[in-house]
C-alpha cells in the first residue's frame, strides 16, 4: 500500500520533471566571423534621428544596435564617437526637435541644441579612436573614400564636422581608410541615399549628375567609390552586408503635405476663381490647362518655368516638402501665391529620382552579389511601412509622427524604426551566412516620444 | 518494468502533440479531481450537483455536505521566435477555486440541492514591462456558479435531475497601449463585473449492479459585459483623446460541457471511472471591447479567438485500501480549442495532460476528509497571434493541491 503511494508520487514527480522551459539557443555564428564588426554609411548608420545627431540617437542607430547584437556572439567591442550625454546637433547646427503643446496643438518643436560640438576642435574626439561605427550624416557615397571630405581647412560649408570631430586625421583620412585600420571581420556598408536625396531635399533645382551638395551623383563617381569601398574592405577576407536605397520619396518628408491638401470653402473656391481668370484666359489662349478649384480639397498652385505663366496646379504623384508646410499656412503658399519650385518635385524630377535610385541599386547588387555579400533590399521594406508593418502588438507605417517608423524630421528612423531596419539586416545575414544572430526586441526602443 | 512505464509516460508527457483547456477550471470535487474528474457515472457525494445532478438522487443519506478549496500554483514560460534571446515567465497569483455542495432528501426518490463553484476562471500576469505587453500584462478572470437542483429517480435504475445556474463573473485586465511619453508606455485597465444564467441537467442510470453510466449536459453561459470601467494612462497630450470615466461592454462565453462518464465496480475494493466531455469552445469566436465613448485615437478593440470544440478524455480509478482509507489516482488528456497563429498570451493554451491522486480518510461514519493532489503540464507549443505578429515557445504547467471535508447524515 505504501509502495503504492510512493508509486504515485513518483510518476507525478517525474512527470513534472518532464516539463520545463523551452531552451533559449546559443546564437551561431554560421560561415562569418562577427569578432569585430565596422559599420560604415550616412546618418543611418551615425543614428541621426529627430532632426539632429545625439547620444540617444547614436547608440540606437540601427548599425549600433547591430553591434549590440553580435555582443551575444563573439564581437568584443563596438566603439561609437558618442557626443557629450544630453547634448545634440544638427546639419544646421540647430538642436533636436521635440514634440510639445504648442498654441497651434501637438508640433514638433526645434530646440538650441550644441553647435560647438562642430565648430569648436577643442570638443572633438579624434584621438579617442579606433571608431567602429563609421557614420557620416550627410555622406555620399564619393564622400567615404574622400580626405578633404574631413578636413577643416577647407573652411566651413567644404568639409563634414561631422565626420572631422572623429576621423584619425582630419584631412587625411577617410571613413574608409578608419575602417580598414580596424582589424574587421564583418562590416556593414549602407551608403547612397544621399546621392539622392540631396537633390530631392532641393526640389529637384539642381543637375541630374553633378558633384554639387543638391545635385544627383554622377553614375561613373558613384560605381568607382563604391566598387573601391568593397574591394578594399573585403581584401583581408571580411564578410558584410550592404544595404540598397529606399525610394526616398515614400519618406514623410515628401509626403506629409499632399498635393490636393488645399482645402477651400465655396466662397474661397469662388474668390480663388476670379483672382486666377487672368490665368485662365491665358491658358485658353495658349491652349495648357485652366486652374480648377471647387469647395473641399484642391490641388496646390506650384511654380513651374516649364509652363508659359511660370505656374501651374500640382498633379496627383507629385511631392510637396514638409518645409513648406508652415507658408502653406501663413503665407498663402500654394493658394494666393505659387509654392516655389524647391519645395516641390514635379513629375520629371520625380522620374529623375527613381532613375538615379534604380541605376545606384543595380550597382549596390551587382557588387554585393560579385564581392559574395549579404545585400538587404530596403524598398521592400519602405513598401511594407507604406501598408503598415505588425510588429509584436504595435502597428507601424510611414505617416508622419503617428506612424513610428521616422522620426520629427521626416527622414531620418525613430528608435523602434531604427530596430525594425536593424532585424532587415540580421534577417539578411542570417540568411547569407546561415548564422543565428538574434533579433532586436523593437519594443524596448523609444518611438515617437508625446509630450 | 515499471521504471519503464514511467519512462513511456514521460515521453509520452512530453513528445505528444499539443493538451490545453482555455480559462475552464478542472477542480469541481476533491475526490473527483483525484481521479482525473471523473464523476459522470459516478455517486462520490454531493458534488454530483455539478457532476451529474441526475445522479444526486441515489447518493445514500439524507443530508450531506462536501466542500473543498484547491490552490492552483501554475507557471507559463515564453521564449521569443527564433532567433532571439528573449525570455518571459509570468509571475501568477495562486489561484483558489473552491466548490460547496449540499443536498437533503425529501422522499426516497427525490433529493434537493445546492452548489457553489468557480468552474471558469484565468489568472496570469507576465509583468509590466514584459515583450509582449501590447498584448496582455496581466488579466484575472473569475466566474462563480451558483446552483440549485432537484432530482428524482423516475425508476430504481434511472434519476434525472437539473438546475438553472446562476453566475457571478468578474474580468480585470491590464495591457500596454503605444503610446509613450518620457515615462515610457500607456496603458489601460479594464474591469467589471456581470451576472449572467444557465442550466445544468443530468442522467444517471444503473446499467447493473457494478455498471453506472452518467450523461450530463451544462449550457453556455455567456457573460455580457456592460458598464465596465475602462481607465487609460496615456502622455498628458492625448488625454482629450482618453476621456475619463469611459466605459466598455464585452461578452465572454463560459462553454457548455457535454459528458459522458461510465463507472465499473470491478472488484470489491476497486472502482473504474471514464469520462468523455465535449466542451462547446467555438462559442468563443471573438473578444470585443466595445468602449462607450469613441474618439479619433480610439476605436473598438476586436481581437478573434476562433476557439474550437474540444474534447477532453478522462480516467480514473479509486481503491479502497483500508475500512477507512480510500486511494485516487487519474489521469486525462485535455485538447486545446486555440487553432494555430490565434494563440495569445492571454490564454496560452496547449494540449493539456493532467495526472491526478487523492485520498480520503473516513474519521467516523459521517465525515471523512478528503484531499487531492494534481499536476497539469501543456505540451511546449511554438505558435503565437497571427492579427498582432507575435510569435514564441510556450510552456506551461501548474501543481494543483486541494483539500476537502465531507458529511453525510
Amino acid at each position: 500500500m505504501i509502495f503504492r503511494i510512493t508509486y504515485i508520487f513518483a510518476v507525478l514527480f517525474l512527470l513534472s520533471s518532464c516539463t520545463k522551459e523551452a531552451d533559449v539557443p546559443t546564437p551561431k555564428n554560421g560561415g562569418a566571423d562577427f569578432s569585430s564588426f565596422v559599420s560604415l554609411g550616412d546618418s543611418y548608420t551615425a543614428g541621426y534621428t529627430n532632426g539632429a545627431l545625439s547620444r540617444d540617437g547614436q547608440e540606437s542607430s540601427f548599425a549600433s544596435m547591430m553591434g549590440a547584437q553580435l555582443m551575444n556572439l563573439s564581437l568584443e567591442t563596438y566603439s561609437i564617437p558618442l557626443l557629450p550625454e544630453g547634448k545634440s546637433v544638427g546639419s544646421s547646427l540647430e538642436g533636436e526637435m521635440q514634440l510639445k503643446v504648442t498654441t497651434g496643438g501637438i508640433q514638433p518643436v526645434t530646440t538650441t541644441g550644441n553647435p560647438e560640438l562642430l565648430t569648436d576642435p577643442s570638443t572633438w574626439i579624434n584621438a579617442n579612436g579606433p571608431y567602429h561605427n563609421l557614420g557620416i550624416p550627410g555622406a555620399r557615397s564619393y564622400h567615404l573614400v574622400a580626405p578633404e571630405y574631413g578636413d577643416p581647412n577647407q573652411g566651413v560649408g567644404n568639409f563634414n564636422p561631422y565626420y572631422a570631430r572623429f576621423a584619425s586625421v582630419p584631412g587625411v583620412s577617410t571613413a574608409l581608410s578608419d575602417a580598414l585600420a580596424v582589424e574587421r571581420t564583418f562590416f556593414s556598408l549602407w551608403i547612397g541615399g544621399n546621392d539622392v536625396l540631396g537633390y530631392a531635399l532641393a526640389g529637384g533645382e539642381a543637375e541630374t549628375s553633378g558633384m554639387g551638395s543638391a545635385d544627383i551623383t554622377p553614375v561613373a563617381a558613384f560605381t568607382q567609390s563604391y566598387a573601391y569601398m568593397l574591394s578594399q574592405l573585403t581584401a583581408s577576407g571580411a564578410k558584410g552586408v550592404v544595404g540598397t536605397i529606399p525610394a526616398i520619396d515614400k519618406l514623410p518628408f515628401f509626403s506629409v503635405v499632399m498635393p490636393n491638401m488645399l482645402a477651400l470653402s465655396a466662397e474661397q473656391a469662388a474668390a480663388m476663381d476670379a483672382a486666377y481668370a487672368d490665368y485662365d484666359a491665358a491658358a485658353q489662349q495658349y491652349g495648357f490647362e485652366e486652374m480648377d478649384f471647387s469647395a473641399g480639397a484642391n490641388f496646390f498652385v506650384i511654380e513651374d518655368e516649364a509652363n508659359p505663366v511660370g505656374m501651374r496646379q500640382i498633379k496627383a504623384g507629385e511631392k510637396i516638402l514638409l518645409t513648406a508646410r508652415t507658408n502653406i499656412t501663413v503665407a498663402g503658399w500654394g493658394s494666393e501665391v505659387p509654392i516655389p519650385d524647391e519645395y516641390v518635385l514635379d513629375e520629371n524630377e520625380l522620374q529623375s529620382i527613381e532613375e538615379a535610385t534604380n541605376t545606384f541599386n543595380s550597382i549596390i547588387e551587382n557588387s554585393a552579389n560579385q564581392f559574395d555579400l549579404a545585400m538587404v533590399d530596403l524598398d521592400v521594406l519602405m513598401e511594407s511601412t507604406q501598408e503598415g508593418l505588425m510588429i509584436d502588438g504595435n502597428i507601424y507605417s510611414n505617416a508622419y509622427i503617428t506612424g513610428g517608423v521616422f522620426s520629427l524630421d521626416g527622414i531620418h528612423t525613430t528608435g523602434r524604426g531604427s530596430a525594425i531596419i536593424a532585424n532587415a539586416f540580421i534577417e539578411a545575414v542570417n540568411e547569407k551566412y546561415g548564422s543565428s544572430v538574434p533579433y532586436v526586441l523593437v519594443n524596448d526602443q523609444t518611438g515617437i516620444v508625446f509630450p | 518494468m515499471k521504471y519503464l512505464l514511467l519512462t513511456v509516460l514521460c515521453a509520452f508527457f512530453t513528445l505528444h502533440q499539443g493538451f490545453a483547456e482555455g480559462y475552464q477550471v478542472n477542480l469541481q470535487g476533491q475526490k473527483q479531481t483525484g481521479m482525473g474528474h471523473t464523476g459522470t457515472g459516478l455517486l462520490l457525494g454531493p458534488s454530483s450537483i455539478h457532476f451529474n445532478p441526475g445522479a444526486l438522487s441515489f447518493l445514500e443519506g439524507d443530508v450531506m455536505f462536501s466542500g473543498g478549496v484547491s490552490g492552483v500554483i501554475s507557471q507559463n514560460s515564453f521564449l521569443k521566435e527564433q532567433p532571439s534571446l528573449y525570455t518571459g515567465e509570468t509571475d501568477n497569483p495562486v489561484g483558489t477555486p473552491f466548490s460547496v455542495y449540499g443536498a437533503f432528501r425529501l422522499s426516497e426518490k427525490l433529493m434537493l440541492g445546492l452548489g457553489a463553484n468557480s468552474p471558469y476562471g484565468n489568472s496570469l500576469s507576465w509583468g509590466e514591462d514584459w515583450d509582449g505587453r501590447y498584448l496582455i500584462q496581466d488579466i484575472s478572470l473569475q466566474a462563480i456558479f451558483v446552483q440549485p437542483t432537484i432530482s428524482y429517480a423516475i425508476t430504481p435504475r434511472i434519476s434525472i435531475g437539473g438546475g438553472p445556474v446562476l453566475a457571478f463573473g468578474s474580468v480585470d485586465l491590464n495591457k500596454a497601449l503605444p503610446l509613450q511619453s518620457d515615462e515610457g508606455d500607456g496603458s489601460v485597465n479594464l474591469n467589471g463585473s456581470t451576472t449572467a444564467y444557465g442550466y445544468n441537467v443530468g442522467v444517471f442510470v444503473k446499467v447493473s449492479k457494478d455498471v453506472s453510466l452518467g450523461v450530463n449536459y451544462r449550457s453556455k453561459v455567456v457573460m455580457e459585459l456592460d458598464g465596465g470601467d475602462a481607465t487609460f494612462d496615456v502622455p498628458e497630450s492625448f488625454q482629450t483623446n482618453f476621456p475619463d470615466g469611459n466605459t466598455f461592454s464585452a461578452e465572454l462565453p463560459m462553454p457548455s460541457n457535454l459528458t459522458i462518464g461510465l463507472g465499473w465496480k470491478a472488484t470489491d475494493k476497486l472502482l473504474l471511472a471514464l469520462d468523455l466531455q465535449q466542451v462547446g469552445w467555438s462559442e468563443y469566436q471573438e473578444l470585443n471591447f466595445d468602449f462607450e465613448e469613441n474618439t479619433a485615437a480610439l476605436e473598438d478593440s476586436e481581437n478573434p479567438r476562433n476557439f474550437e470544440n474540444t474534447m477532453v478524455y478522462r480516467v480514473g480509478a479509486e481503491y479502497s485500501a483500508l475500512e477507512q482509507l480510500k486511494l485516487r489516482a487519474g489521469i486525462y488528456y485535455d485538447e486545446t480549442p486555440i487553432p494555430s497563429d490565434y494563440l495569445t498570451p492571454e490564454t496560452p493554451g496547449t494540449n493539456k495532460i493532467g495526472i491526478s491522486a487523492g485520498v480520503s480518510w473516513q474519521l467516523n461514519d459521517k465525515l471523512s476528509l478528503d484531499a487531492s493532489l494534481l499536476h497539469i503540464s501543456g505540451e511546449e507549443r511554438k505558435d503565437g497571434y497571427a492579427p498582432l505578429n507575435y510569435y514564441g515557445t510556450y510552456n506551461s504547467s501548474a501543481w494543483i493541491p486541494g483539500f476537502g471535508v465531507s458529511w453525510t447524515l
